[in-house]
């Protein structure tokens, strides 16, 4: 099941105890050190510690803390492709990762996790990279757990190898979808500001305003500039009327870019870097990696751009 | 003392008459009554102020010289930067060596701006002169009359001074303390990139030690379509750009981006 695999590999590990994630991992790794290739493991701390106890003590595997690699999904692929260009530089046929997101990105925030996991199957493309992304079925939400299987080609299983998913879904085709992405409660009340058509001055002032109290100096500022970037590409790239909310709640401030527009054309903005930054798509890029939520909203009557800076797991 | 503020620089862009001659009224008087000598170059629709200094400088007739624009500026119109900057420097020295405390002058430089050419000519000196005008007793009210040169100009013009009255000049660029040095102040957003990159080119920033430094202090907002702008200002001079800054987003964004001509300094 591990040996003799080269090329780019995306899929996923749904697990239901600890003998079931060993009995997938270890072959995994073990596999990896025999061929000499580079394998990262990026699990919880209970996870990680034990498949470092299963290995054998010569190591050879990068652990990485789970929750620092997986704090945004763009800042994510940002680290990992400069990861995997470095063990390439060094010689690396083959890289071998195991990765596992932390248990609150599978609630408020899944929906960009869910971007994040279709983008994956294309923003490692042209890396030699095995990557296994492990679910535990015990905790995970049954949505969730949908979506893992549209997102990955494949499950690796106990014994019996990989079983391919009868769900998977072309990464462009999943990220085009309208999704319903959970109304944050806070959007229940009223805004502390709601501006039609504001000028990138006064959306900038009434962010400000907003996350005065709320946010630190650092994340204050990051959020004047995405929402900045937010008004600046609904004028550029959207259509009709421009609407900013902007909510203020105790640990976190929501705002909420609206045009008549259908959303941005590439599947990946936001996500990864654009190929070609003279044609747009840097702006939603630094949007993922400043604020703390990003929900992509596309509905037949229009696209909302929400942003959320400070704690965002209302849920 | 005078109403007038500190500013020292100032564009007042007018489409007003009266709104104009009420402010340079106010800028002139505090001149005179700092011992200051008054110039005044009144344009074809702000000579408005003419007989009021006369009456104002009753017995020290001295103290005032009315120019016509030909005489203050070359026949053509074209000012080169050095040439005016000198004979700035030239009338304010003999200002000082008659006992005045200074020079401060009203100009209105809207004949000027004839042509594209001229404008960037123009646009050049008004960044410059500030360099002098940081240190010596020169005070300049730079008037440009808006319905002969339209906004898009004067916002080309008004973000090279200190202050202006134009509404919506998002920033200013203005000279710093050596020609290696600019000021930066405001808000730089995707709507600023082509009147930053005029003011930057304009500024004509001269490099030592291979770098130029822009004070961005008081700089409130600064999106990565702006910094593209330095970083292909900084490629094409071939020089490094240090930009001084509060702002904890340019790091970030330099670093994101690759802008490997910027170098930030953060301050506290």
């Amino acid at each position: 099941m591990t040996a003799g695999r080269t090329g780019s590999f995306h899929e996923a590990i749904c697990y239901d105890s600890d003998d079931h994630l060993l009995a997938v991992t270890m072959p995994f790794l073990l596999g990896g050190m025999a061929a000499g290739e580079p394998a990262v493991v990026s699990l919880s701390r209970h996870n990680a510690e034990l498949v470092r106890a299963a290995l054998p003590a010569a190591g050879g595997v990068t652990f990485l803390p789970g929750g620092a690699v997986y704090a945004r999904p763009a800042a994510a692929i940002k680290q990992y492709r400069e990861m995997l260009a470095g063990y390439v530089a060094e010689g690396a046929d083959q890289i071998r990762i195991v990765g596992e997101l932390p248990a609150r990105a599978l609630g408020a925030t899944w929906d960009w996790w869910a971007r994040y996991e279709a983008a994956a199957n294309h923003a490692y493309e042209g890396f030699p990279v095995w990557s296994m992304c492990a679910y535990d079925t015990r905790v995970t939400p049954g949505a969730v757990l949908a979506d893992v299987m549209r997102t990955h080609r494949r499950t690796a299983r106990p014994d019996v190898g990989f079983a391919p998913s009868d769900s998977y879904v072309l990464p462009a085709d999943f990220l085009m979808e309208p999704r319903a992405p959970s109304t944050d409660p806070l959007q229940r009340t009223p805004p502390h500001a709601d501006l039609t058509d504001p000028s990138g001055r006064i959306a900038r002032e009434a962010t400000r305003a907003a996350a005065r109290a709320v946010l630190t100096a650092q994340a204050t500022e990051e959020m004047i500039m995405a929402v900045s970037e937010a008004v600046v590409n609904a004028y550029r790239h959207g259509r009709g009327t421009v609407r900013l909310r902007v909510w203020t709640g105790a640990e976190r401030v929501v705002a909420a870019v609206t045009d008549d527009g259908p959303g941005p054309r590439d599947p990946f903005a936001g996500l990864l870097p654009p190929r070609d930054a003279t044609r747009g798509g840097l702006g939603l890029w630094l949007i993922h990696l400043f604020c703390d939520h990003v929900v992509l909203d596309r509905r037949p009557g229009g696209f909302t751009i929400r942003l959320t800076a400070g704690n965002p797991h209302w849920s | 003392m005078s109403r007038v503020a500190a500013p020292e620089h100032t564009c007042w862009a007018f489409d007003d008459d009266r709104s104009f001659c009420r402010y340079a009224r106010e800028f002139l008087h505090a001149g005179l009554g700092h011992g200051e000598q008054v110039w005044y170059v009144p344009g074809p629709r702000s000579g408005g102020v003419a007989e009021w200094l006369r009456d104002a400088a009753r017995g020290r007739e001295e103290s005032v010289r009315i120019l016509a624009p030909e005489v203050a500026y070359p026949a053509d119109g074209f000012i080169d930067p050095a040439e005016q900057i000198t004979a700035y420097v030239a009338a304010t020295e003999a200002a000082l060596a008659a006992g005045f405390t200074g020079l401060r002058v009203v100009a209105d430089a809207t004949t000027l701006i004839r042509t594209a050419a001229h404008l960037d000519a123009f646009a050049r000196y008004e960044f410059a002169i500030g360099r002098y005008m940081r240190i010596a007793p020169l005070r300049a009210l730079c008037v440009f009359d808006r319905t002969t040169l339209g906004d898009d100009t004067v916002a080309e013009l008004a973000c090279l001074h200190p202050s202006t009255n134009a509404p919506g000049v998002p920033f200013r660029l203005q000279a710093g303390a050596t020609a290696r040095v600019a000021v930066l102040h405001g808000e730089l957003d995707v709507a600023s990139v082509d009147l930053f990159a005029a003011a930057i080119r304009r500024a004509d920033l001269r490099p030592a030690r291979g770098t130029v430094v822009v004070h961005a202090e008081g700089l409130r907002f600064i999106g990565h379509h702006c910094l593209a702008v330095l970083q292909r200002y900084a490629e094409q001079r071939a020089v490094t750009v240090v930009i001084r800054t509060r702002l904890r987003t340019v790091p970030t964004m330099v670093d994101l981006l690759g802008l490997s001509r910027i170098r930030v300094e953060m301050i506290a």
